[in-house]
């Protein structure tokens, strides 16, 4: 039997997913030095995304109240326990983070501090998915799958990261730094989300169009490509906004989709209460 | 408690406002001990008690954890020896139908129109006075005729009341969906052909494949049987142990693959019906290849006798020599051997042929001849050449052209079966269910005899214990634990006892009048009023073969309730469950019950479809947790085991009892006891009106002084052990009774009678059920097994292309345990087993719904495809769905039409010898279709199945009933 | 200690028994279950063919995934038995160990909420004294009980009535080391490797 979509577990990695995508986007503006004004309001808005995600986690959790046992229980390395830590550790990396914004202190240490959000969010984007990486689920057992999870999260983080600069009325010069690192994390999420999909195949993928063809395969990779490269002829219109806007959408869907596909794709590895008929005839009484 | 608040005439009030279903739950207090007031607040105590599962026919001993008054665990007893621990789900269903929001535990009077499921709770007084005006009306307006019995499988309780009815009042029929459709053919042929048990596992009659104590059997047939389904627990479970420790090896003939066919050795998926020419088969190929017990059938069996083709009877000696002087005659003209004639080897002539040890024979008498006889003045043919001329053309290949089993397949059984040493046929239900169930028998007893599968370690036609070992020479039918005609109509001095003289017979009959005279006034009279409604039963002179068991085709009642002729059964005592399920032409019959019965009285521990389609009154019965009895169904193997009733809530009362008050309140009404036929027969057959005498006799049965010390100290009485050495014997034909011959078998010719030609004297006189009166003659009914097809079927039928066939599944016995969530939710529907070629063929895939129709109507199933079934076959088992009158239904129905086989079946297609209806073997079409409205699939819909009435009060046992 | 199951399909007959009895002893709800009994087959050709019933619960793995992806530690393997349990009060109903259990056997409960699935009866069998109540009622005779490192269990005897290839496990390809051990002779049927 395929399990239900997890919805909780969706919006987790895809809001966790996005806040650490964004904090990466944080760190790049930092390190590339362009668009200051955004990193305030950047790493507050992804610190919040990540423990927005987070909460969502608890929601999926059937018995929360039993959830300092998971925190006394984070040496056991197991998927959720890197998820909390990485999820903690974002939020604590953006926290100082964005003190050390503030207090506008030494570059020095705000370039390390960058450093450390690019990597956290990173790691976060990927530990989201990482967690799924189970032997006995047939398409889960890849690491294409977190590397589909953290693929996807970047343009979000780069689109978004783009809107807010754009809000807070960065240069258009600051704001053309950011095309080639817009356009690797386009790449990047093109690459493995087309990767996974293949991996799981169109036969399976196939059991939901709207999620598969028309989520991952449309929006996430088409629709975004299609934006990237509209975005990159319109560096300097008025129509910035609304196109990295509707980018944005674009690979959120993207991001969404690829999260609901999997579940779609949850096929046990041997779930013998539950086979149906197949080529060597096994029925259950479970029509 | 709320409910302890309710006055009682509050509470009445109530119910007969609200539905009844709702109702039945809540009880009142005026009766009952208080569960609060008997066990002190305090933490569970768990008791453990011993009693015997009653979840099907079989006697699976069982422990019963009860905790505060009620019952939270069984398991099976490790010391029982077939079950050894196991318990199924059948019997394990009992914790949640024990307690079911569906049991009825007080008496119900209807109150809405029949067929509304609207009901009122009354007290025992006023049922028991409600149940004997209305028996004593029917009799004083229209005679005993119009009075009748149902009663349901084996295994029910109190089946024998439909039964005992007959020679209580005198009426003429009864229903038995258990008798004609299940057992009566097969154990009755098997009674006339060598006067012992029959091939029957699941009544317990064929039990050497589970012998551990001498285990020798190599082989076992299991033709249309499935222990492992019927009786998993039990000969489920020695089948298993046969062949997994000693090697036993199987061959299953079914249309269906059964469990049991899925570990057979050999599977031959014969088409339904088609059985007799699969018999025929085998005795060609045995008798062609001279691979029959040569020595057991010249001397113990009536084979080499010659038989007159024109009287169709063994020619007796004296016929053609009237000097000659029979050796056997019995100087005290008790016993009767008859000598016969055979064609000698040693001669070349045909000679007499006394009975006599084997060695003692003065001739060598040949099996396969053809001879004049011209002191007669005709032809005779010996026994054996009958069979030979009757499977002669039933070649391998003729036979699987017919039965579609590739001949292959058929001669691998063949030689599986006949190399064998030890080896024997389990002869299942199948046949009863169809209207060859005479001429099926009559081919698998033939097949064992022939190869003198008989009395012998191994074979499954034995007798057990004391009672097969007689010191003169056997009479028949020998009752050998198997209800036969004679346990009824001994009190009447009605029957002919085989093996007996004329005169001793009639010596008898005038003892029996005498003794009747004891109970009754003019014991004359009354023997032939009884005689009369024997004679006027419907029927009775076509199919005289089911007088056996006093039954009468359930078609023909049903006719007689519609039509009013020759006389209409108007009141109907129904001991069983759902005949609307259970019972072939549901349709028809629900119309005619519902249409034309003055009244009808059912015992039973829930409300069924039948139930609400025509029962006026309603007594509750217990539950088998609540069980009492020291006798009925309580053997397994050489031990004995005592029911017992572990815990007891609710009005409900023993299912032994409310039919003997009522008898008994008629009989008040009436103007006394002698009113009726014969009261006291109500006794004969286990009925009882005072409990504690009935608990004293089963005390007695183990030894104890009283039932409250057996109860006490069970384990020092029970289980009463035969010694295995006294239990497991053999060869009992062979030793010397105090005739100076060896004791033979109960028949009249002291042989095994192959040729059975005491059919041939049935049909022509009633021989030997109604001595010493006579039924009009019908066509002569088959001394051999004789190919026959039902009246429908797939060689002849061009509409209807499908041949459909039922057998049991695991979950229910019959038609019990429909109201079992943890067993329903695990077959919420049933399933309609169909080849893949055939599911191809109309559109079909595995899970589809489909929608079954034969010429008598439609009905539900959910395919199952597999190539578990032949193509062109359909396999689906009885069902019905109590949850279609739910309360959480916005339409309900009555829960017998939407997956309900009988719906489909015919009760105009009726066996000759026995006028049973057809269940199985007839011609059906399939399409896809929704599925029907209200049916529970999903298991969180059962959840109004759950059990509920673990709050209900204890019984006070005392306070139950009104005194008798 | 390998405490496990053995079940010998030459005797199932596919009741389903042991499923409800372990129902009723583990008070498990409507569609909640312990165990499964799942029919393969029949394959081969019409009419010689064979099929068999494979029950199906915990199987009690050595190298438990259930065990590795559970992040409170209330999914453990007993270290004195062998026997992997659940710890309720730390469970916190994440269902990862349901998302990994290669057999598919783990489900939540409907009331608590928290991983459960087959205990080996532990509350009968944890001192030893009783078996599991599929075991002392399996209709047919079919499944044993015991630790597979002691000879004299009644698990490891009936094994060791049977030849090597006879004894079989279900499906292990990542090496999760399932100890329930499946008896079916090929007289019966011939094995089959079940997944997807």
């Amino acid at each position: 039997m395929n399990l239900d979509i997890q919805w909780p577990l969706v919006l987790f990695s895809l809001i966790a997913g996005a806040g650490g995508a964004l904090a990466c986007f944080v760190g790049i503006s930092e390190l590339i030095g362009k668009a200051r004004q955004a990193r305030f309001i950047g790493i507050i808005v992804a610190i919040i995304l990540t423990a927005v995600g987070g909460a969502f986690s608890l929601l999926h959790l059937q018995v929360p109240q039993n959830v300092m046992a998971a925190i006394t229980n984070l040496g056991s390395f197991s998927g959720i326990s890197l998820e909390l830590m990485m999820v903690g550790l974002t939020i604590v990396i953006g926290i100082i983070y964005a003190i050390l914004i503030k207090r506008d202190v030494a570059a020095v240490a705000l370039k390390v501090f960058a450093v450390l959000s690019i990597l956290s969010g990173l790691v976060l984007t990927f530990i989201c998915g990482h967690g799924y990486v189970i032997e006995s689920r047939a398409f889960w057992d890849t690491e294409l799958l977190p590397l589909a999870y953290m693929g996807s999260s970047l343009p979000i983080g780069a689109f978004l990261f783009l809107a807010i600069a754009k809000g807070m009325k960065a240069s258009t010069e600051d704001l053309r730094g950011f095309r080639i690192y817009t356009i690797a994390a386009v790449v990047i999420s093109v690459a493995f989300l087309a990767a996974y999909l293949i991996f799981v195949g169109a036969d399976v993928a196939g059991r939901n169009i709207l999620v598969s063809w028309i989520g991952v395969l449309v929006c996430g990779i088409v629709a975004v490509i299609v934006f990237l490269i509209v975005y990159l002829l319109n560096t300097n219109t008025k129509s910035f906004m609304p196109i990295v806007c509707i980018a944005l959408a674009f690979a959120i869907i993207g991001a969404g989709s690829v999260r609901v596909m999997m579940w779609v794709a949850s096929d046990p590895y041997f779930n013998a209460w539950y086979i149906e008929a197949n080529d060597i005839n096994i029925l259950t009484d479970d029509y | 408690m709320e409910k302890q608040t309710l006055t009682r005439r509050t509470f009445v009030e109530l119910a007969t406002l609200t539905s009844a279903v709702a109702a039945f739950g809540v009880s009142f207090g005026s009766k009952l001990e208080e569960r609060e007031q008997a066990y002190a607040a305090s933490a569970p105590e768990r008791q453990v008690y011993t009693t015997v599962c009653h979840g099907c026919i079989q006697v699976c001993p069982c422990k019963v954890y009860v905790e505060d008054g009620v019952v939270v665990k069984l398991e099976g007893h490790p010391d029982a020896p077939i079950n050894k621990g196991g318990m199924c789900l059948k019997g394990l269903g009992q914790l949640q139908t024990m307690y079911s929001p569906r049991r009825v535990i007080h008496p119900l009077k209807r109150a809405g129109e029949r067929g509304t499921n609207e009901w009122e709770v009354i007290s025992w007084d006023e049922a028991i006075q409600l149940g004997g005006e209305q028996f004593a009306t029917a009799i004083e307006k229209y005679g005993p005729y119009s009075l009748w019995g149902a009663s349901g499988g084996g295994g029910l309780y109190a089946s024998e009341i439909a039964t005992g009815m007959q020679y209580t009042f005198g009426c003429a029929v009864e229903a038995c969906t258990g008798a004609l459709q299940c057992y009566c053919p097969r154990s009755s042929i098997a009674a006339l052909m060598w006067s012992g048990w029959n091939q029957s596992m699941a009544d317990s009659a064929c039990l050497e494949p589970l012998n551990e104590y001498n285990p020798t059997m190599e082989v076992l047939v299991e033709w249309g049987a499935q222990p492992a389904v019927s009786q998993t627990a039990q000969s489920g479970r020695g089948v298993a142990d046969a062949r997994s420790d000693r090697g036993l090896k199987t061959i299953v003939i079914d249309p269906n693959m059964s469990p049991d066919a899925v570990k057979a050795d050999v599977w031959l998926p014969v088409r339904p019906g088609s059985d007799t020419a699969m018999e025929l088969g085998w005795l060609r190929y045995i008798m062609d290849k001279k691979l029959y017990d040569e020595d057991f059938c010249k001397y113990w069996t009536n084979l080499p006798f010659l038989i007159n083709t024109e009287t169709k009877l063994p020619i007796e000696a004296e016929e053609i020599w009237p000097d000659y002087v029979n050796p056997c005659i019995d100087p005290n003209e008790v016993y009767d051997t008859p000598a016969y004639v055979c064609w000698d080897n040693l001669t070349g002539t045909y000679q007499p042929f006394p009975f006599s040890a084997p060695e003692d024979a003065q001739v060598d008498p040949e099996l396969f001849k053809e001879v004049k006889i011209p002191e007669l003045g005709v032809k005779a043919k010996t026994a054996g050449q009958i069979y030979w001329e009757e499977a002669e053309p039933w070649t391998l290949e003729h036979t699987a052209e017919i039965t579609n089993v590739p001949a292959d397949l058929i001669e691998e059984a063949l030689e599986l079966y006949t190399g064998a040493e030890h080896a024997g046929i389990a002869h299942g239900v199948f046949s009863d269910m169809m209207q060859i169930n005479g001429e099926v028998p009559l081919g698998c007893l033939a097949i064992d005899f022939m190869m003198g599968h008989a009395n012998q370690p191994g074979a499954t036609l034995t007798n057990r214990g004391e009672e097969s070992l007689s010191t003169s020479r056997p009479t028949g039918p020998y009752k050998l634990l198997v209800i036969s005609y004679q346990l009824e109509r001994w009190w009447f001095g009605i029957s002919w006892t085989i093996g007996w003289t004329k005169k001793q017979n009639d010596k008898n009959i005038k003892e029996q009048l005498k003794e009747l005279g004891k109970h009754n006034d003019h014991p004359e009279q009354r023997r032939d009023q009884m005689a009369q409604a024997i004679k006027d039963r419907l029927g009775v002179v076509h199919h005289k073969a089911a007088q056996y068991w006093e039954q009468t085709g359930p078609g023909m009642i049903r006719e007689a309730v519609e039509t009013g002729e020759p006389y209409r059964p108007r009141l109907l005592y129904e001991v069983s469950g759902n005949k609307m399920a259970m019972i072939a032409n549901a349709t028809q019959w629900g119309k005619a019950m519902r249409e034309n019965l003055d009244f009808a009285i059912q015992q039973y521990p829930m409300i069924t479809s039948e139930t609400i389609e025509y029962i006026d009154l309603f007594y509750p019965t217990v539950e088998w947790l609540e069980y009492n009895n020291g006798i009925n169904l309580t053997v397994q193997c050489n031990t004995q085991w005592l029911r017992r009733s572990v815990v007891h809530i609710g009005e409900t009362v023993h299912p032994e009892q409310a039919y003997t008050l009522t008898v008994n309140k008629c009989c008040d009404i009436l103007g006394g006891y002698d009113k009726i036929l014969s009261h006291d027969f109500v006794y004969v057959l286990g009925m009882f009106d005072n409990y504690d005498e009935k608990k004293a006799e089963w005390a007695a049965v183990y030894g104890a002084p009283s039932w409250d010390e057996l109860i006490n100290n069970q384990d020092k009485y029970s289980p009463l052990v035969t010694p295995p050495e006294e239990f497991w014997y053999y060869y009992q034909h062979e030793n010397i009774v105090d005739d100076g011959l060896p004791a033979g078998f109960g028949t009249e010719s002291r042989k095994i009678e192959v040729y059975c030609s005491a059919n041939i004297k049935m049909a022509r006189t009633g021989f030997p059920y109604v001595y010493p009166y006579d039924l009009d003659p019908c066509d002569d009914y088959p001394a051999i097994c004789q190919y026959l097809e039902n009246e429908e079927n797939a060689l002849t039928d061009t509409e209807y292309p499908l041949t459909f066939t039922s057998g049991r599944v695991h979950y229910w016995h019959h038609g019990t345990m429909r109201h079992c969530a943890f067993n329903r939710e695990l077959l919420p529907a049933p399933d309609c087993r169909i080849n893949p070629e055939t599911a191809k063929k109309y559109g079909i895939e595995h899970g589809d719904w489909v929608k079954i129709t034969s010429r008598r109507g439609s009905t539900h199933g959910r395919a199952y495809v597999t190539k578990g079934v032949a193509p062109d076959t359909v396999f689906q088992e009885r069902f019905w769905n109590p949850e279609c009158y739910d309360d959480t239904q916005r339409d309900p129905s009555n829960g017998w039409e939407e997956c309900n086989v009988n719906v489909l079946t015919p009760d105009t297609a009726r066996s000759r010898m026995y006028g049973g209806s057809t269940y199985r073997g007839f011609q059906v079409k399939i399409e896809k279709s929704e599925r029907p409205p209200r049916i529970w699939v999903e298991p969180e819909e059962f959840e109004p199945f759950m059990p509920t009435l673990q709050n209900e009060p204890l019984t006070n046992e005392d306070e139950v009933l009104p005194n008798a | 200690m390998r405490r496990t199951l053995v079940i010998n399909l030459d005797r199932c007959s596919g009741c389903d028994s042991c499923v409800t009895v372990c129902k009723y002893e583990n008070g498990l709800q409507l569609g909640e279950y312990y165990n499964r009994v799942v029919a393969v087959g029949p394959y081969g050709d019409f009419p010689r063919v064979s099929m068999y019933w494979l029950p199906i619960q915990c199987q009690q793995c050595e190298n438990p995934q259930c065990v590795h992806v559970c992040p409170t530690g209330a999914s453990y393997r007993d270290e004195k038995t062998g026997v992997v349990l659940v710890n309720a009060d730390k469970c916190i109903g994440c269902s990862y160990c349901i998302y990994a259990c290669p057999y598919g056997v783990r489900s939540l409960n409907k009331e608590t909420n928290v991983a459960q699935k087959c205990t080996l009866c532990s509350q009968l069998t944890a001192d030893g004294s009783d078996v599991p109540v599929c075991v002392h009622n399996c209709p047919t005779g079919a499944r044993f009980f015991g630790d597979l490192d002691d000879p004299d269990s009644e698990a490891s005897q009936e094994l060791a009535r049977y030849d090597d290839d006879c004894i079989h496990s279900l499906s292990d390809p990542k090496n999760a080391g399932p100890t329930c051990k499946y008896i079916l002779s090929p007289k019966y049927a011939e094995w089959k490797e079940i997944h997807q």
